[in-house]
């Protein structure tokens, strides 16, 4: 349908009629100013098209228009309208629903509105014709939910934690590990500390040697300075002087009465008469013998006594004897001794003998009268049969009763040993012993008996036995067991007293026999000793033989005489040898006892008398001779004596320089003795001092400490306190890491970190398994909403996108929600993000709404096409835009496919118009002058509105190098932080310059661009191209970039920016504008501004907690600020690309020529 | 002889095996893998320390070290291997020590030669550690190929040939160095075994990345590695594989752990046999849930099926103190979402039990339930189930449309993978990168099948769906 003419007779605001009536077939672009009724004129096309749904619109014109060759009238007053074809009323041909006028008739109004409700009527009808009972869309949203960003944010934040507590234990491990490396060369100082230590007493010592050194000196000197002699003045030499001198007076006068006293010595000594002492030894024999003399005399006084003593003894004998005969000889010695040898065996004999009588006769008094023995007889015969009765088996008994009766055997056994020991004892010891004979002969006759018990059996034994026993015994009261045995005892034991009386009798007449031989052996003995009786008395000249006793008695008086007879011979012999003795000695005596005129002494007295004189008178000169000599040694002493203590006084003097004698000078000198005796103790004191402690220093090894000076011992002194007081620390420095250490090892802090890390990297494992499946569910169902969309989608809308596309220069994509929540979104090509219309420019939003108006117009129309009009629809777009707009509507009326009308207030777009027209080679463009065709002629306000900028023209590449031609066009260089499709096209094309003017002569900039041209219209993009492989490549390279560029970005972390420090809780208000600072400075690097906040080496940085920078650092990684990764390299990153399907796409040369080159430049 | 490095001097190596006999017979080496002294299993209840004899400290690989000890001492074993990552870094020096230390005195003092190379985790403290304890030799310091013959003095019956990391991180194959650098064997017709901590069949990696075919270039008769946890040594003509953790550390390290004792007999043969001593075992298994399951009975039915798999366990051999286990919930229900809020629960937590001297625990319910739908009918249509059924089935066809989704996919979630947030999970124990073809079809695939269980269940909660969508 196309609009031939139009009158208006009355519109809303324009009361003058007017008429169009050169509509053309194409543009008509209608111009006019403001307000000349240009929307009106709009606004009452409309109405006449949808008359019955404007009943209120007060629209009085008439319209001509051509469908489909017939001219149609419409007609319209008021309320009323009707279309008329060749005069005749009719209904009007099929038109769109009035609900798609708006696609028709678009105002400035409509297309600057920006409120999401524009347009949605439009994106309802394409989801309601895409619709198909699901909801892919909100179901790849909710699956999507965990494919969010915030997805595995808490387990990402428990690995960063964990990480962090193993970096810190780490870093304590490795804080431990330096300490304990360094625990070696700490024990070194320890010990070293401790030595010094033990130095520093030492060097006290050695100091306070110096010291007393230092007093020592100055003393030297004085003594030095001293007169020698002060060592040896001892402080009593002038006593000493004094003394000597007195004792040298008195040695003098000792000397005169010694002289004295010899002279009266010698005197004494002349007057003894003695030339010489007498010898001590003849003194010595002179008492000797003058003792003997004296015992000689003695003895004989004795021997006097002795034998007047020996002479009345033999008077005795004498006359004891005198009565009986004198023997006719002296008895001698043997002959007394047979004697008194026949006198004891004498007296023996007759002892034994009357022991003998004795004996007989008592045995014969004890004779006993035994019992007759027929009596006995009969008392063993009662007994025999009693046993016999017992032995006889009890016929009232049980004969197989065990019986106690032992067996014959051990009874004949037991009898036969009693027997004979019975028989063995009666003979050796005691007749007694015999009844034990007697009863082994009991035992035997039972143990024959019990044979006979055991040959009868029955009562006949008992009777016999009863018969057997001897009537004139008494039987037993009754035959009883206990009768008969109680019988059989008593006879037995009267038996066996008689037969021990007998046996006792049989004993006694053996033994008196015995002693009846015996005494006649001792008479016979008697007899024997009578014939030597008077053999003796025959030989001691006795007439009679005498008894015995007097035998006795007269040997014993022979006896005494003849004693008697020899001790007075002895006594006289022994006289005369004393008599004889004493002369001898009295003629021995010495010479000398005779001088001095006395005779030779006659008895012991005068013996004495001469010898203690002689001894007198040498004991006088020996002690004469004493006294001279000892005077004369005294005198020589004191002499000697006078001249030492001379000598010796002289000795003093000289020992101290001095002359003999000046005791002035000595005085003088002892004066000074006391000073330098103090000086003297004072020098012996420090040298013992000194001595000691250097003593002390070589015990203590430190001896070489003796030769150090004061300064350098002080400043070692110092060194070594110093390094002495570290030796505490140090110890508890070496206990502290030991103790961490063995805590260290017994304790798994890393290993539970590690767990810890584990566990969240597993559980973040897990979210991104999740994340990564939502992901691809989101993918799955997205792909299949794209490719239900390819299939499903309503023509309406692949118009309406490619349209878009056109208008945009390919910049937005458009797409239509699912969810019915929004109109329309647009895509920005660059960077993928939807916009929703309000969003989006006037101009952008004009486009879109255009776009998708004017693809409704061409799908709503039913058979006619009405004409589009667009009131001031361009306004708002820059001049690329209009003449993409204007080119898109060049082709769509160079199609003849519809009328459009353009209403206009700028002139300038007339020309606008044209320049479009005349690119896409289409004429169809006509002016209609609103203003002259009202009478009212359109003046320009000024040249300006007249003049058209011209479309900036794309330089020709001829002639250019690539990078002059990317200069020349001001292509952006390639900012690898951006995505792909943020880069300029020529980073895809430098390798084809024709082709890259030839796009950006489109308006095809950026990557982007090209990448939503393919995908919103691949038949211009080919179209454009001229071939279907050059499209696939130059896509292909765009992937190949995307993905160079997200390779490059692996490990680098995007620079932190002002956005996340600003949204960053770490990062508090007070320290927000110093980090930004920072950042500025470090360009934003996420781990220098990191570092830089831990280790708060800036100033400005001071008392930012380590903890807030943890934190801040954790959420610079999770968003990748910091990338942990490491950062690929150019082989890498070759070899990465080089696996992808788009590389297949590219020649080898343009792969190797634009991956490197674009390593370069991101590396610029 | 080479070389000794670390404390032990050659008469002290020599007396250790002084009286040996080990020529003519062959001989036993006791290989302990990554023992990570300084750290304890994760995810382990609390309350499990009082239900084990000795607490949760006889779970750790100290406890476990001690008992692979013990064995050496009663099995008087020829040496004992480490091959590498003995202890964690970070507290080696007092809390790894100790317990290494006496692990390796009661060795020494048995005359029992220890040897061992330096993983990723200890270049620094194993170094150190050698240094500090007398009877420790370490091989291959500095990154240099080194080897050891066995026993240290006398006929030698076995050579060890070992390298230890340099640095924390090796990007290029160790093994590389040798083939240039080839070491001239001490003792010829002697064989030598290698002993290595490295990345087997990685592409690349800083943790010295070695290959399969590197490894039988080296002409080696066999290899004993260290890295990976999970164990993997094959017998065969070249042995070859890794050790394993000596005791699982975390829910990951399923199966039997322990030392192995590999014997080598007189003719070279060389067949180890592992010993699976560790006090903790993990594991995981499939329950299959009926499509009438009632969520109410299915902490019940959980708790039996883990006492069934602890007694099959037990049954066939293993000695483990403590089960902690991971139940994958598979199938379809039509109680999926009641399931799912039941397993969310956790009704099983801080429930243990008793299995012939066994604890067992469960630590983790997964649900990998599948959807209650045909797949292959859903994919007919053209609304967004069937889109999406069509999609999961694509997942599960190899060819350019799995290759192209996947390479989307890598692309959607490349970002998300990458974020810094996640960054030190690449960094765990037997990290795998998710955007792996074999990750992202497990992830693509559990996911889509929740989303297409969910975009069901929206039709069914829509009274109008049947009659739009019969």
């Amino acid at each position: 349908m196309r609009l031939l003419r139009i009158f208006v007779q009355h519109l809303p605001g324009i009361q003058q009629p007017f008429e169009l009536d050169e509509i053309g077939a194409g543009l008509s672009v209608i111009h006019g100013p403001n307000g000349i009724g240009k929307s009106s004129l709009s606004r009452a096309i409309g109405d006449l098209f949808w008359g019955e749904a404007t009943p209120r619109t007060a629209v009085e014109a008439e319209l001509v228009c051509d469908a489909d060759g017939q001219e149609w009238r419409i007609e319209r007053d008021g309320a009323w309208y009707c279309w008329r074809r060749g005069g005749v009323e009719r209904n009007p041909p099929d038109l769109p629903p009035v609900h798609l006028r708006g696609c028709f008739f678009l105002g400035l109004r409509a297309l600057l509105d920006a409120s999401d409700a524009s347009g949605r009527d439009l994106a309802v009808e394409i989801r309601r014709q895409m619709a198909g009972g699901y909801d892919p869309e909100t179901l790849a949203r909710e699956i999507g939910k965990n494919a969010r960003r915030e997805h595995g944010k808490k387990e990402r934040a428990a690995l960063n934690a964990a990480d962090t507590q193993i970096r810190r234990a780490e870093g304590k491990q490795a804080e431990l590990a330096q300490r304990q490396a360094h625990l070696e060369s700490l024990v070194s100082d320890a010990e070293a500390a401790e030595l010094a230590r033990r130095r520093l007493p030492h060097f006290d010592e050695a100091l306070e040697l110096v010291a007393r050194r230092e007093e020592l000196a100055p003393i030297l000197l004085q003594l030095e300075a001293s007169a020698p002699a002060l060592e040896r003045v001892t402080g009593q030499e002038l006593n000493q002087v004094d003394a000597l001198e007195a004792r040298r007076a008195d040695r003098l006068a000792s000397i005169d009465k010694a002289e004295a006293l010899l002279r009266s010595a010698r005197k004494r000594a002349t007057a003894v008469g003695l030339a010489e002492p007498v010898d001590p030894a003849l003194l010595r024999e002179c008492r000797k013998r003058v003792d003997n003399l004296r015992e000689l005399e003695r003895l004989r006084d004795e021997g006097r006594i002795a034998r007047q003593a020996a002479r009345e003894k033999l008077a005795v004998a004498s006359e004891q004897l005198g009565s009986r005969a004198e023997p006719a000889a002296e008895l001698a010695l043997p002959q007394a001794s047979r004697l008194f040898a026949f006198l004891r065996k004498a007296e023996q004999n007759r002892s034994g003998i009357a022991a003998l009588e004795q004996r007989i006769q008592l045995l014969s008094g004890l004779a006993v009268n035994p019992r007759p023995a027929h009596e006995v007889d009969l008392q063993r015969e009662g007994a025999s049969a009693l046993s016999a009765w017992l032995r006889a088996p009890d016929p009232t008994a049980d004969h197989l009763r065990p019986t106690l009766w032992p067996s014959r055997r051990w009874l004949l056994l037991v009898a036969a040993s009693m027997g004979l020991v019975g028989a063995f004892l009666g003979a050796q010891v005691d007749v007694g012993f015999y009844t034990l004979s007697a009863v082994a002969v009991g035992l035997a006759v039972a143990g024959l008996l019990t044979r006979l018990r055991e040959a009868a059996t029955d009562g006949t034994a008992r009777r016999q036995a009863e018969r057997d026993f001897p009537a004139g015994l008494e039987s037993p009261s009754a035959w009883s067991v206990a009768e008969v045995r109680e019988r059989l005892n008593e006879l037995q034991n009267v038996v066996a007293r008689a037969d021990a009386a007998e046996q006792r009798s049989r004993d006694r007449d053996v033994d008196r026999a015995a002693l009846m031989v015996e005494l006649t052996d001792a008479k016979t003995k008697a007899a024997e000793l009578e014939g030597t009786r008077r053999e003796l008395a025959r030989a001691l000249g006795l007439v009679s033989i005498p008894a015995d006793a007097e035998l006795v008695d007269l040997a014993r008086a022979v006896d005494e005489l003849r004693l008697a007879r020899l001790e007075d011979a002895a006594a006289e012999a022994r006289l005369r040898e004393l008599d004889r003795q004493f002369t001898d000695c009295c003629e021995s005596l010495p010479s000398e006892l005779t001088v001095l005129g006395r005779g030779r002494p006659q008895d012991a007295a005068s013996a004495r008398s001469a010898s203690e004189t002689l001894e007198e008178r040498d004991r006088n000169l020996r002690v004469a001779e004493n006294e001279i000599r000892e005077l004369n040694e005294r005198i020589d002493a004191l002499r000697k004596e006078a001249e030492t203590l001379a000598r010796r006084a002289a000795e003093l003097y000289s020992q101290l320089d001095l002359e003999v004698g000046e005791r002035s000078s000595l005085v003088q000198l002892l004066e000074r003795r006391e000073p330098y005796r103090e000086l003297c103790s004072k020098r012996a004191e420090l040298l013992t001092k000194v001595t000691v402690a250097e003593e002390a220093l070589a015990r203590a090894g430190e001896a070489d400490l003796r030769e150090w000076e004061r300064v350098t011992l002080e400043s070692e002194r110092e060194a070594l306190e110093a390094l002495a007081s570290q030796a505490n620390p140090i110890r508890e420095q070496i206990a502290e890491i030991r103790a961490e250490v063995r805590g260290a090892e017994q304790a798994h802090g890393v290993e539970d970190a590690i767990a810890k890390r584990q566990e969240a990297l597993l559980a973040l494992a897990e979210r991104r398994d999740e994340a990564l499946q939502a992901k691809a569910g989101a993918f799955l169902l997205h792909r299949v909403i794209a490719e239900h969309e390819s299939v499903q989608v309503p023509a309406v809308f692949e118009r309406a996108r490619s349209l878009f596309g056109n208008f945009t220069h390919q910049s937005y994509r458009l797409r239509v929600p699912a969810d019915g929540e929004a109109a329309f979104v647009a895509l920005e090509a660059t960077s993928g993000r939807g916009l929703h219309l309000e969003e989006l420019s006037d101009g952008t939003r004009a486009q879109l709404i255009l776009a998708v108006r004017l693809a409704f117009a061409e799908e709503a129309e039913r058979g006619e096409r009405l004409p589009v009009v667009l009131d001031e629809a361009l306004a708002h777009a820059d001049p690329a835009r209009f003449d993409a707009i204007a080119r898109s509507l060049a082709r769509m009326v160079a199609d003849g496919e519809r009328q459009v009308i353009y209403l206009t207030s700028a002139p300038s777009d007339l020309e606008r118009f044209r320049l479009a027209f005349e690119a896409e080679g289409c004429t169809s463009l006509h002016e209609i002058d609103l203003a002259a065709v009202r009478g009212k002629a359109s003046i320009a306000k000024g040249p300006g509105e007249l003049v058209v900028r011209k479309m900036p023209q794309v330089p020709s590449p001829t002639g250019k190098s690539p990078e002059e031609y990317g200069l020349l066009i001001g292509a952006t260089a390639l900012d690898p932080r951006r995505d792909a499709e943020g880069q300029h096209l020529f980073h895809l094309l430098s390798d084809d310059l024709p082709l890259l003017a030839s796009l950006l002569g489109r308006g095809i900039k950026t990557v982007g661009q090209w990448l939503v041209l393919t995908k919103n219209d691949p038949q211009i993009a080919e179209a454009i191209e001229g071939q279907r492989e050059t499209v696939r490549a130059l896509t292909a390279r765009a992937e190949l970039l995307g993905r160079f560029l997200a390779a490059w970005r692996q490990g680098r972390g995007r620079p932190v920016d002002r956005d996340v420090i600003e949204r960053s809780d770490a990062i508090s208000k007070g320290y927000r504008d110093v980090v930004l600072e920072v950042n500025r400075e470090l360009g934003g690097d996420g781990e220098k501004l990191i570092g830089a906040l831990l280790e708060r080496s800036d100033e400005r940085f001071k008392g930012f907690l380590e903890k807030k920078a943890r934190a801040f650092e954790a959420t610079l990684r999770e968003e990748g600020y910091i990338d942990a990764r490491d950062i690929l390299s150019e082989e890498d990153i070759v070899a990465h690309l080089a696996g992808a399907p788009a590389a297949r796409l590219v020649s080898s040369d343009a792969f190797r020529y634009f991956v490197h080159g674009w390593w370069e430049l991101a590396l610029h | 002889m080479p070389g000794i490095n670390g404390g032990t001097t050659g008469e002290q190596w020599g007396n250790m095996v002084a009286g040996g006999t080990l020529a003519g017979r062959g001989v036993r080496l006791l290989a302990i893998g990554d023992v990570h002294l300084g750290t304890r299993p994760s995810r382990i209840p609390a309350i499990l320390g009082d239900q084990v004899a000795g607490g949760l400290e006889s779970l750790t690989p100290a406890a476990a070290l001690k008992l692979t000890v013990d064995l050496a001492l009663e099995e008087a074993v020829d040496a004992v291997l480490f091959a590498g990552d003995v202890v964690e870094s970070a507290n080696a020096r007092f809390e790894a020590l100790p317990a290494l230390e006496s692990s390796v005195r009661r060795l020494v003092e048995a005359g029992i030669p220890v040897l061992g190379v330096a993983g990723n985790h200890d270049v620094e403290a194993l170094p150190r550690l050698a240094d500090m304890i007398a009877g420790f030799k370490l091989l291959g310091r500095g990154g240099r190929w080194e080897s050891s013959l066995l026993p240290p003095s006398g006929e030698p019956a076995v050579e060890i040939v070992g390298w230890s990391f340099p640095d924390q991180r090796v990007t290029v194959s160790p093994i590389r160095a040798l083939l240039d650098a080839p070491l001239i064997s001490a003792a010829p017709r002697v064989p030598r075994i290698g002993l290595l901590h490295g990345d087997l069949d990685a592409s690349g990696g800083s943790y010295a990345p070695f290959s399969r075919r590197e490894l039988e270039d080296a002409g080696l008769d066999a290899w004993l590695l260290g890295h990976i946890h999970i164990p993997s040594l094959t017998s065969g003509m070249m042995p070859h594989g890794y050790l394993g953790s000596l005791v699982g550390l975390d829910p990951s390290e399923t199966g039997a752990h322990g030392p192995w004792m590999v014997h080598v007999d007189g003719s070279g043969k060389i067949v180890p046999d592992q010993l699976p001593l560790a006090p903790l075992r993990w594991e995981r298994f499939d329950l299959e849930v009926a499509e009438d399951q009632d969520p109410e009975d299915l902490a019940d039915r959980l708790g039996e099926e883990a006492e069934r798999f602890a007694a099959k366990l037990v049954e066939d051999g293993s000695k483990h103190r403590v089960l902690g286990l991971r139940i994958r919930l598979v199938g379809s229900t039509r109680s999926a979402q009641a399931l799912r809020d039941s397993v969310a629960r956790e009704p099983w937590r801080n429930i243990l039990r008793s299995v012939s001297g066994t604890v067992v625990f469960i630590d983790k319910v997964q649900d990998q339930l599948e959807v209650a739908a045909d797949l292959q009918a859903l994919a007919k249509g053209q609304d967004p189930p069937g889109l999406l059924a069509r999609t999961l089935l694509t997942l599960e066809v190899p060819g350019e449309g799995r290759r192209e989704l996947l390479g989307a996919a890598r692309e959607a979630l490349g970002d998300l993978a990458r974020d810094p947030r996640w960054s030190p999970v690449s960094e765990m124990r037997g990290a795998t990168d998710p955007l792996s073809d074999d990750a992202l079809v497990t992830c693509l695939r559990q996911s889509g099948m929740r989303a297409l269980q969910q975009l069901l269940d929206q039709r069914s909660q829509d009274p109008s769906a049947e009659e739009k969508h019969p």
